[in-house]
């Protein structure tokens, strides 16, 4: 039987209810005025649907791409933050190991102009 | 507490230093754009950073030497150096060696040069050093994904010519599937396992037995993922139009480096890890060395692009080298490493005379480029033939020897049938190795263009060629190499 799972299990119903109710209080004290807008997928100001083959520009690419890396980063430096302490010196190693690389990309995209707009 | 030991610094500082240099070339390209004749500076770095790689490894076959090729562990029980180990990190770092030495070139008339090139083909190498020495899943996952995602940058790398792109978008599509499939079997075995660990997964499938339906998916998984890195048929579809599209010096390397690796990684997972279900992945691997050895020799006859033609050939070869682990005796294995050392040797050298054929102006792909080169080139020429006779696997060049240990394994574990498929094939490999042959010599040359062979194509044809003579003649130090590496990790 698996234990200390008591906390996620009380998490999760809380995730599910808390939706509910925020969507139930609105209900009662918004007011109710439909119109044809407001039934699109989600209003960004974007078309919601358009040429599958349509062109972007490759800017948008890179950034998403980009994002993705260094938002990734953090989330392999939080286990290391949990178990800091048991780790010392190694881990501090580690993580700069892993930032360096990091730093070795980001030193690339800066010379290559990625993040240069003009 | 872990803490950084002496084994872990044997094991692996060969990958430590590929990494920094592969950042090095990187940094050092955006850095100094406008050093003159910067790029030839940037390929003397990565040289010097092979070089550096070369003397760890060194370092490594003397502990092993000294310690009778006795295993060292490091990182922790991740990473294993042993003789299969540092046999795949030796032939992959001769590889890139001549990747860079034929590149330079071809980079300059093609208008991609860069040093993102020389990075990639780093941390290629330090991926495949990790998919020859991982003795855990996860290790050799990432090694086969950094190797796999380094390659598919590469092959799409002539970034203005469609059929590169092609070629890039095909092999990153089918490949993300065959990785797919053999993540899928690595998650299956440490189910049955409850660890990463090869030596666990060895005895926790052994206890299961042959007949277990999660053994039976995670072999098939696994070895169907593992044919398509290798070419092999029925996953072989990528190979003509990704070796075709990609630039010419990353097709030999693609087709010579990471197909040895991979052949690392097969030794290390089925023979050594899986070895007690052999049942069940035996007859796989029967069917696709037929099928791979059909397909190959014949798709190969009406080919004109050459190297559409020189993926099929290497599919066929794939083949071969499947029927040495078929085998499976340590004879069986001793072929499968001299086999991979030659077809290194005589692949690459083909590469090479197909890369120097690409000039200003002339893409040298087709077969009726080769015509007349034995009156303009004839040294070229009469080179490129003693590859091509070793491929078809002729005396007395490295190519029969390589054939013959396969064979004699195949004879001794009394798969006669095998043999004799084998050996129609090398029949049928002989004509459309000579139609090469026959435009070199027989056809008058359309175009007067020296070839663009710079020193250092011409430098790895000479020693190509040189050593598949040499091999073919004194087989002596190979055999004895094959030898030792095969004794051990059984």
């Amino acid at each position: 039987m698996p234990s200390g799972y008591l906390p996620i299990f009380v998490f999760a119903i809380l995730a599910a209810l808390f939706p509910v109710a925020a969507l139930l209080l609105a209900r009662l004290v918004r007011p109710s005025a439909p119109n044809a807008a407001k039934l699109s997928a989600y209003e960004c100001g974007i078309e919601p649907t358009s040429q599958s083959r349509g062109r972007y520009s490759v800017r948008f690419f890179l950034v998403a791409m980009l994002f993705v890396i260094f938002d990734v980063e953090t989330v392999f430096l939080f286990p290391w933050a949990v178990r800091y302490r048991q780790l010392g010196w190694f881990g501090i190693a580690e993580a700069g190991v892993f930032l360096a690389f990091l730093v070795v990309g980001y030193v690339w995209v800066i010379r290559k102009r990625v993040l240069d707009w003009s | 507490m872990p803490v950084f030991t002496g084994s872990d610094m044997l094991t692996l500082l060969p990958a430590i230093v590929m990494c920094l240099f592969a950042c090095g070339t990187l940094v050092l390209d955006v850095m100094g754009r406008r050093i003159p004749r910067g790029r030839r500076w940037l390929m003397l770095f990565g040289l010097c950073g092979l070089a550096i790689t070369g003397v760890s490894l060194w370092r490594q076959w003397s502990a092993l030497a000294a310690g009778g090729l006795s295993q060292y562990t490091g990182a922790q029980g991740a990473v294993t150096l042993d003789g299969l180990g540092f046999f795949s990190n030796a032939l992959v770092l001769g590889a890139t060696v001549l990747l860079f030495l034929t590149s330079y070139r071809f980079l300059e008339i093609t208008r991609e040069h860069s040093g993102e090139y020389y990075s990639l083909a780093l941390f290629a190498q330090a991926g495949m050093y990790f998919m020859a020495t991982a003795s855990e899943l996860i290790t050799l996952f990432l090694g086969l994904e950094l190797t796999s995602i380094s390659f598919y940058i590469l092959v799409g790398f002539t970034r203005v010519d469609r059929r590169s792109n092609e070629a890039a978008l095909k092999y990153l599509l089918l490949g993300a599937v065959s990785s797919g499939f053999i993540l899928y079997g690595f998650s299956l075995l440490y189910g049955i396992a409850g660890s990463t660990e090869l030596a666990d997964i060895s005895s926790a499938v052994s206890g299961r037995g042959a007949s277990d339906p999660f053994v039976v998916v995670a072999v098939v998984t696994i070895v169907a993922g593992l044919l398509f890195k290798i070419s092999a048929v029925p996953f072989h579809m990528w190979a003509p139009d990704a070796y075709d599209g990609a630039p010419t010096p990353v097709t030999g390397h693609l087709s010579v480096a990471s197909k040895v690796a991979s052949f690392a990684v097969i030794l290390r997972l089925l023979p050594m890890t899986l070895g007690s279900v052999r049942s069940l992945w035996e007859p796989l691997l029967i069917v696709a060395a037929v099928a791979s050895m059909t397909v190959g020799s014949i798709a190969a006859l009406t080919q004109h692009r050459l190297k559409r033609l020189f993926a099929y050939s290497s599919i066929a070869h794939a083949g071969y080298i499947l029927l040495g682990i078929i085998a499976g005796t340590q004879m069986g294995l001793r072929g499968v490493y001299v086999y991979l050392i030659v077809y290194a040797l005589m692949n690459l050298g083909a590469f090479t005379v197909l890369t120097a054929l690409h000039r200003h102006g002339i893409a040298g792909e087709d077969l009726h480029d080769l015509r007349g080169l034995s009156t303009t080139r004839p040294v070229h020429a009469a080179l490129f033939v003693v590859l091509l006779l070793s491929l078809a696997g002729m005396p007395p060049t490295a190519g029969f020897l390589a054939k013959y240990y396969i064979f004699t394994a195949l004879i001794e574990t009394r798969h006669y049938a095998l043999a004799v498929i084998a050996a129609a094939y090398v029949v049928v490999s002989l004509y459309f190795y000579f139609r090469l042959v026959r435009e070199m010599y027989m056809r008058p040359a359309e175009t007067r263009e020296p070839l663009a062979a710079s020193l250092g194509i011409r430098l790895s044809l000479y020693a190509t060629a040189a050593l598949t003579l040499f091999i073919g003649v004194f087989p002596e130090p190979v055999l004895r190499l094959g030898f030792r590496i095969s004794g051990v990790g059984q």
